[in-house]
C-alpha cells in the first residue's frame, strides 16, 4: 500500500463495462500488438547474488545470518537456519542493517576535533595522523599518571580488541553497559544462588515450557529473536502466560492473564508467592533436598510476606497470587518465572532479581525439560597472549554469560599490595561494589570515576560504539567525564550525542563489512559462528581488528595482536579447535550437537553440577557470602516511590523495530516510527485536556523536561506514564533522529542499586500538562 | 494437479515487529513513502481491558480479483497457481487498477512508473525459496504454500485451526490470504472496503454526460498509452519468447 | 600528430586500469597540459570538492596559474577563475569548513557529495546510480581506487571521470560524457548545488558552487 495519500479517486476515470480484456479485443488494434500481449508475460526476476556468514549487530542477541551481495553491496539480510540463536528468522532491525551501511551520515574518515571539545567544529585527517596521535597521547597519559588512567567504554559492534587494547595498555578499567545498566542484577542472583550465571543469550527451554509467570520481560517487543520464537512456540505448545506489566503490551495481548502491577513491586509480589509456595508446600520437594540449602532459613524470612501483605502494595488480589503459585506448582518443573530484561529499575532490583530465581529453584526448574537448559560449550582456545600486567579480570569467551573469575583481591581501596589498581568503577573491589562483575564493569559508576577523578585520575577515554548519554541518566555526570578527561578517542560507525566529544573520530567499517572475532556460544548445541564481510568497508572506514591492533602497533603492545590480520587470528584460533577459517567459512557455524543428557540431566538421571560463588556445591537460597557482607538483606522488601496525586511513575521500554539509541537514526526503522510518543491513561489525559497526539510536556522532580506528543490509550496504568527508549536525540549529524521525540533517559532516575552498584532507573516522578 | 497458493498469517504468533516489512523493502528494492506489506495494529477496550490484535497484511491474490478487470492494457494479470502478477513491460501507469483493489494493495511505484505490489515473491518461490517475509517471520506468523497440496503445511494448518478470511458482505472475492485469530472477531480497521468510485465493471455512478464523454476520451488514452507502450517494448523481446501458449 | 594520438590515447592511463582518486592533481594536469582546457576545469572542480589539504590547495594553485595563462579573454569561467585565484591559500578554515559542509555538520545537516544522497528515495548511498556510475566508469577502464576512501558517484569521482572524458578523442568517451552530464549530473547537482548555497559557505566555497554551475550549466 501506499503510506502516503498519493493517488486522487476524483480524477480517476471510469471504465463501464468495456473495462480490461474485453478493450483488447477493440477492431483496429493492430494484430502485431495484440500478438505481443498474449505474449508470456515478463515479471520481475530474482536477480544473482553471492553469500557470506555473519551475525547481526543491531542489538546484543547476535542472530546468525546469511548477507546476499551484488555488484559489490550488501543487498539483503536473511537469517542463517542453521544458528541457534535464530534458526534463520530476522526481525525487522536485523534487516535494516542494510542502511547502517548506507547510512549517508555514517562516520567516514578519520577526524581531529578543531575548537571547543563537543562544540563540533572537524578537520579531516587521515589514518596514519589519527592512529599516531591517539597513540601519542595515550602515551602521554600512561607516563603522566600510570595505565589506570585509561577507561574503556564500549557497546558497539563487538568491542573485543578494545578491550584488549586496554588491558594491554594496562587498564583495569573497561567495561560495557550490560551489567551495569541493564543486566547485572539478575545474572548477579542467579550466579550468587546457582552458581549458573542466566542471563546474555538465555538457555531456557521455552518449547516445552507450560507456565510463563513474566514480571514484565516484554518478550515480544524487547526483541531477542530465537528466545521470543521460542516463547512463541511455547505458548502456541499450550504454555498458560501470566504476564505482569504497568502497561498492556503485545506481550500482555498474548497472556492468559494479566495484571496492571503497580510499578516498582514486584518484589514484593515475588516474595508472596515463595510465601505461598513454601507454606502450603507447593515446592519440589526432592529437588530441594538433593541440591538446596537454606530452605528453613528462608521460610522464616517470607513469614511476613503474606499474599495478604502484597496485595495492598502491588494491586494483585492475594487470592489470585495463591492460585497462581498452585497453577505453577501444578505444572513444574515446566515452569519459568521470567526476569526482566532489563532488571534495573526499583531500589532494589537485586532482591527482586534473587525473589526470582528463588521461586525458579523452589520449582526445580534447572536442567529440566520445559525449564533451564545446561547448555553445551564449543571449545575455542584463545590465541596466545602475554601476561596481562594490571588487568584484575580477562574478558573471555562466555557466549554471552558474565565470567566471574575473581582473582583475589585485598582489602586495599585502590591498589592492592603488589601496586596492581583496583577498578576505578569498584566493581568487584572489596569495601566498593564487591559483589559487581569485574568483567563488565559499572559503566554508570566509571562515568562518575571520570567526572570525579575519584578514586585516582582517568585522563584518557576510549570509547567503541555505546552513547553514553542516551543510555545513562544523569547528563551531567556524563558531560563533565566527556569535558574533564585529556584525551577522548571514539571508534564508532555512526555519529552521536556521546562521540560528539571526542578529540579524534575513528570510523569503523560496520558489520557487514568487516571480519571480527568469533561468536562462541553455548545453546543445547555448543557453537562458534563467524562473521565475514559482505562488501568491502566504505569510505575510508577500518575494521575495529584493524584499528586495535595499528593503535597497539604505535604502543609496543604489538605482541598483544600478533597476527598480520583479523583473518590470519581466526584460522589460528580454528585450527586451535581442530578447523580453519576456510571450513567455517562454507557453513557460517560449527556445532557440537544438542545432547539431552547433558542439557536436561535431571531427566536423563544424570546429576546437576552446582558450585556457588560462596563454595556450595548445592543452590544457596540465602547465599552465605551475601551474608557475610550483610547484602543477604537484599531479599527483604524495600517500600517504593509512590506518584503524589498529580504525578506518574515514569516508565520506558522497547518496541519491536526500534532498540537502543541507534536505531532512530537508521532511515528504515525510523520509517517505521520516527518519534515516541507519551502512553497516558484516558482518565488523567482527560483531566488535564489532553487528546490524541496533542503535544504534551513532561517534566520529572529535577525539573528536567520534554515536549512529546501523546497516546491516550487504556493499555497504561492511571498513575503512570511509558515511552520507548532511545529517542530525543539532539545531535544534528543524526539527520534523521535529531529532534525526534524526547529521551527517556533524560526523565529517568540515577540512583544505584545498595548491593550491586548498578543503576536504578524507574524511580522518576514526572507531571504531565497540555502544552 | 494445479497448485493453489494461499498465505496464512496466525495473527497469536504475530508480534509487530514490522521484519516482514523490512524484507521485502529490501528484496524488492521498495521506495520509501511505500510499501508491499504491512501489520495493522488494532487497540480497543472490551469489558474494561485493553486488548490488541494484529493483522499482518498484503495483496490477497483474489480468486476473482478485480484489479485484473480494471486494467485496460493487460498487465495485471492471474496465473494458473493463483498469483495475481503484474507485467510492468506492458503497465503504462494509468493507475486504474489502484482503487480497484479493496485491500488498498498496489500503488504506483514512482521509481519505475509501473504498478507496484506483492507478488507471494514470485521470483522466489519458483525457485523453490519462501517468501521474503515467510522466511524471517520472527514468530513463524506467516506460512505459505500450495493448499492443493494434502502434504504442505498450509493444508494441515487449514485442517487444524480455524482460519478466516478478510471479506465482507460487500467485499467477497475470494482472497487467497487466510487469518487465525484464535476465534476472536475480526475488528472493522482490517476489513476490505470499496472505494467511493470503485471499479468493478459494473455501472458506476457518472455524475454528468460530459464525464462520460472525457472518460471515453481518457479510455482511449490510456489505452493507446498502454498499447504503444506495450509494442515498443515488447520490440524488444526475443522471438523465442514468443514459443509458449499463454 | 601522432605523438599527440598516442599521448592523446594514453592520457590518464598511468597503470592499465586508471584509478580515481589516487593521483595528485598536479601529475594529472601535467599530462592534460597539451589539450584543450575542458579536462583541466573539470580537475579544478573535483579538486575544489575535495578535502582541501595544503598539498591540494598547492596544487589547485598551480593548476589555476596554468589556465589563466592560455586562457582567452572571452573565456566565460575567466571571471570567476579571477575570484578563485586569491582563495587558493590554505588555511585550517578551509578544512572545519569542508568538514562542515560536507562531512560532519555541525548545526546543520551535511550538504551530501554522493549522487545516490540525492537520487535514491530514502537517502542512502550505494544505490541504483552508484552502480551505474560504476559501470559506465569500467566501460572506459576506469575504477575508483579502494584507498581513495571515494565512492563513484562522489562529486570528487564524477568530475574526475568528466575530466578524463573530456580529455580523450574518441566519440564513445564523448558519448559517455554527454550522458554522464545530461542523464546522471544533471539530476542531482543542481539541488547539491542549491543546497550548498543554502548552508552559507565561506567564499571559498561559495565560488566553488558558481564554478561548478558555470562548467556544467546547471
Amino acid at each position: 500500500m501506499s503510506t502516503q495519500t498519493h493517488f486522487d479517486p476524483s480524477r480517476r476515470a471510469f471504465l463501464g463495462a468495456t473495462a480490461g480484456g474485453t478493450a483488447l479485443t477493440i477492431a483496429g488494434l493492430p494484430s502485431q500488438a495484440l500478438a505481443r500481449i498474449n505474449a508470456p508475460h515478463d515479471p520481475e526476476k530474482l536477480k544473482e547474488t553471492t553469500e557470506v556468514f555473519g551475525f547481526c549487530d543491531m542489538c546484543y542477541w547476535r542472530c546468525g545470518l546469511k548477507i546476499r551481495s551484488r555488484d559489490g553491496k550488501a543487498v539483503k539480510i536473511d537469517g542463517n537456519p542453521e544458528h541457534p540463536n535464530n534458526w534463520g528468522v530476522v526481525c525487522g532491525k536485523g534487516n535494516a542493517g542494510l542502511m547502517v551501511a548506507y547510512a549517508p551520515n555514517r562516520l567516514k574518515h578519520p577526524m581531529k576535533r578543531v575548537g571547543k571539545r563537543g562544540e563540533g567544529k572537524w578537520k579531516q585527517i587521515s589514518w596514519d595522523e589519527a592512529l599516531d596521535t591517539t597513540a601519542k597521547e595515550l602515551l602521554k597519559v600512561k607516563k603522566k599518571y600510570g595505565p589506570q588512567a585509561l577507561a574503556l567504554i564500549g557497546h558497539g559492534s563487538w568491542e573485543k580488541p578494545y578491550h584488549r587494547l586496554a588491558h594491554a595498555f594496562g587498564t583495569p578499567n573497561t567495561t560495557s553497559p550490560v551489567f551495569g545498566l541493564c543486566c547485572g542484577p539478575r545474572g548477579l542472583s542467579n550466579m550468587m544462588i546457582m552458581g549458573r550465571n542466566l542471563t546474555g543469550n538465555e538457555t531456557l527451554d521455552l518449547e516445552n515450557c507450560k507456565y510463563f509467570l513474566m514480571m514484565g520481560r516484554n518478550i515480544t517487543e524487547s526483541l531477542h529473536n530465537g528466545e521470543t520464537l521460542g516463547w512463541v512456540n511455547g505458548v502456541a505448545n499450550g504454555a498458560k502466560v501470566v504476564y505482569f506489566d504497568p502497561r498492556y503490551s503485545i506481550t500482555a495481548s498474548k497472556a492468559d492473564e494479566y495484571y496492571a502491577i503497580r510499578p516498582l513491586t514486584d518484589h514484593a509480589f515475588l516474595l508472596a508467592m515463595i510465601n505461598v509456595v513454601i507454606n502450603e508446600e507447593l515446592y519440589d520437594k526432592q529437588f530441594i533436598a538433593e541440591y538446596v540449602v537454606g530452605f528453613d532459613e528462608l521460610k522464616q524470612r517470607v513469614q511476613k510476606y503474606t499474599p495478604e501483605w502484597a496485595e495492598p502494595i502491588t494491586e494483585v488480589p492475594a487470592k489470585d497470587i495463591r492460585r497462581l503459585a498452585k497453577e505453577m506448582a501444578a505444572k513444574a518443573p515446566s515452569v519459568f518465572v521470567y526476569s526482566p530484561r532489563r532488571l534495573t529499575r526499583s531500589s532494589n532490583d537485586f532482591g527482586t532479581g534473587m525473589s526470582i530465581t528463588i521461586l525458579n529453584t523452589l520449582f526445580g526448574v534447572w536442567g529440566r525439560k520445559g525449564g533451564v537448559f545446561t547448555p553445551q560449550k564449543y571449545k575455542v582456545p584463545e590465541i596466545d597472549l602475554p601476561e596481562f600486567e594490571h588487568a584484575t579480570a580477562l574478558r573471555n569467551d562466555s557466549g554471552g554469560d558474565f565470567n566471574y573469575e575473581q582473582p583475589e583481591i585485598p582489602l586495599a581501596h585502590i591498589q592492592d599490595e603488589s601496586g596492581k589498581y583496583h577498578r576505578a568503577d569498584g566493581a568487584g573491589v572489596m569495601g566498593r561494589w564487591p559483589i559487581a562483575n569485574a568483567q563488565y564493569g559499572l559503566t554508570n559508576e566509571m562515568w562518575r570515576a571520570m567526572a570525579e577523578q575519584k578514586p585516582y585520575p582517568i585522563r584518557a577515554l576510549i570509547t567503541a560504539g555505546g552513547n553514553g548519554f542516551l543510555n545513562s541518566t544523569n547528563y551531567d555526570i556524563i558531560r563533565k567525564a566527556l569535558e574533564t578527561v585529556d584525551f577522548y578517542v571514539a571508534g564508532d560507525v555512526i555519529p552521536n550525542e556521546m562521540n560528539m566529544y571526542a578529540d579524534i573520530l575513528l570510523p569503523e567499517a560496520s558489520y557487514l563489512e568487516r571480519y571480527d572475532d568469533l561468536q562462541v556460544g553455548g545453546a543445547r548445541e555448543g557453537y562458534v559462528a563467524v562473521r565475514m564481510p559482505a562488501m568491502k568497508p566504505l569510505h575510508d572506514t577500518r575494521d575495529a581488528w584493524t584499528i586495535c591492533k595499528q593503535l597497539a602497533d604505535r604502543m609496543e603492545l604489538g605482541a598483544y595482536f600478533p597476527h598480520d590480520s583479523i583473518k590470519e587470528l581466526l584460522d589460528d584460533r580454528l585450527k586451535k579447535a581442530g578447523s580453519s577459517l576456510a571450513e567455517i567459512e562454507k557453513v557460517g557455524i560449527l556445532k557440537i550437537p544438542a545432547d539431552p543428557a547433558k542439557n536436561f540431566p535431571l531427566d536423563h538421571g544424570g546429576k546437576l553440577k552446582i558450585k556457588t560463588p560462596g563454595g556450595s556445591t548445592k543452590a544457596e537460597l540465602i547465599p552465605g557470602m551475601l551474608k557475610q557482607m550483610g547484602y543477604d538483606k537484599a531479599l527483604d522488601y524495600v517500600e517504593q516511590v509512590r506518584p503524589n496525586e498529580d504525578e506518574f511513575h515514569m516508565t520506558f521500554g522497547r518496541i519491536g523495530f526500534h532498540t537502543h539509541a541507534r536505531t532512530q537514526d537508521n532511515v528504515w526503522t525510523a520509517d517505521l516510527m520516527r518519534e515516541n510518543v507519551l502512553w497516558i491513561h484516558p482518565e488523567p489525559a482527560t483531566k488535564r485536556g489532553i487528546k490524541e497526539g496533542d503535544l504534551v510536556k513532561v517534566t520529572d522532580r529535577k525539573g528536567r523536561d520534554g515536549e512529546i506528543k501523546a497516546k491516550v490509550t487504556a493499555r497504561i496504568r492511571k498513575d503512570t506514564i511509558f515511552m520507548v527508549h532511545g529517542f530525543g536525540h539532539w545531535d544534528k549529524r543524526m539527520t534523521t533522529a535529531y529532534g525526534q521525540g524526547v529521551a527517556d533517559s533524560d526523565l529517568a532516575s540515577y540512583a544505584v542499586d545498595p548491593h550491586v552498584g548498578s543503576m536504578s532507573m524507574g524511580l522518576s516522578l514526572v507531571k504531565v500538562e497540555k502544552v | 494437479m494445479t497448485k493453489k497458493y494461499v498465505m496464512l498469517a496466525d495473527t497469536v504468533r504475530c508480534i509487530n515487529c514490522k521484519a516482514c516489512v523490512v524484507a521485502c523493502r529490501a528484496e524488492w528494492e521498495t521506495p520509501m513513502g511505500y510499501t508491499r506489506d504491512w501489520v495493522k495494529e488494532v487497540e480497543w477496550v472490551q469489558n474494561d481491558q485493553p486488548k490488541v490484535m494484529l493483522f499482518p497484511g498484503r495483496c490477497q491474490h483474489c480468486d476473482d480479483a478485480p484489479c485484473i478487470e480494471a486494467c485496460p492494457s493487460g498487465a495485471a494479470y492471474k496465473r494458473a497457481d493463483g498469483l495475481v502478477l503484474q507485467d510492468n513491460c506492458i503497465c503504462s501507469g494509468c493507475e486504474l487498477c489502484v482503487p480497484a483493489c479493496p485491500y488498498e494493495a498496489r500503488w504506483l511505484n514512482p521509481v519505475t512508473n509501473t504498478i507496484s505490489k506483492c507478488t507471494f515473491c514470485q521470483p522466489r518461490i519458483d525457485k523453490g525459496l519462501e517468501p521474503a517475509c515467510v522466511q524471517t517471520c520472527v514468530g513463524r506468523a506467516l506460512i505459505f504454500g500450495d493448499m492443493n497440496d494434502q502434504e504442505s503445511e498450509v493444508s494441515k494448518l487449514l485442517k487444524e485451526k480455524e482460519w478466516v478470511r478478510l471479506t465482507t458482505d460487500e467485499v467477497n472475492i475470494g482472497p487467497n490470504h487466510y487469518y487465525y485469530t484464535a476465534g476472536e472477531a475480526l475488528p472493522d480497521e482490517v476489513m476490505p472496503k470499496l472505494h467511493d468510485r470503485h471499479l468493478s465493471g459494473k455501472t458506476m455512478e457518472i455524475v454528468n454526460p460530459i464525464g462520460a464523454i472525457a472518460i471515453g476520451g481518457m479510455l482511449l488514452t490510456f489505452l493507446g498509452a498502454g498499447v504503444m507502450k506495450l509494442i515498443g517494448r515488447r520490440n524488444e523481446v526475443s522471438t523465442s519468447e514468443n514459443q509458449e501458449e499463454k | 600528430m601522432i605523438l599527440f594520438t598516442c599521448y592523446s590515447k594514453n592520457l590518464f592511463k598511468i597503470n592499465d586500469l586508471y584509478l580515481i582518486g589516487t593521483n595528485s592533481i598536479r601529475i594529472l594536469s601535467e599530462l592534460i597540459k597539451k589539450v584543450n582546457r575542458q579536462p583541466q576545469l573539470y580537475l579544478l572542480a573535483s579538486g575544489l570538492f575535495n578535502q582541501p589539504t595544503p598539498a591540494r590547495i598547492e596544487n589547485l594553485r598551480s593548476l589555476l596559474n596554468e589556465l589563466l595563462q592560455t586562457i582567452p579573454k572571452n573565456a566565460p569561467e575567466l571571471p570567476i577563475l579571477m575570484a578563485l585565484k586569491p582563495q587558493l591559500n590554505y588555511k585550517e578554515d578551509l578544512e572545519t569548513e569542508y568538514s562542515r559542509l560536507f562531512i560532519l555538520a555541525f548545526p546543520n545537516k551535511p550538504v551530501q557529495p554522493f549522487a545516490s544522497y540525492w537520487l535514491e528515495s530514502d537517502q542512502s548511498l550505494m544505490g541504483n546510480s552508484t552502480l551505474e556510475i560504476k559501470k559506465m566508469m569500467a566501460e572506459q577502464g576506469i575504477e575508483v581506487a579502494e584507498n581513495s576512501g571515494l565512492l563513484p558517484d562522489h562529486i570528487v569521482s564524477e568530475l574526475e571521470f568528466l575530466a578524463y572524458l573530456a580529455s580523450q578523442d574518441d566519440e564513445k568517451a564523448r558519448q559517455t560524457q554527454q550522458q554522464l552530464l545530461e542523464q546522471h549530473c544533471a539530476r542531482w547537482m543542481p539541488q547539491f548545488i542549491a543546497e550548498l548555497k543554502q548552508a552559507n559557505p565561506i567564499l571559498y566555497y561559495q565560488l566553488a558552487a558558481d564554478f561548478l554551475i558555470n562548467l556544467t550549466g546547471f
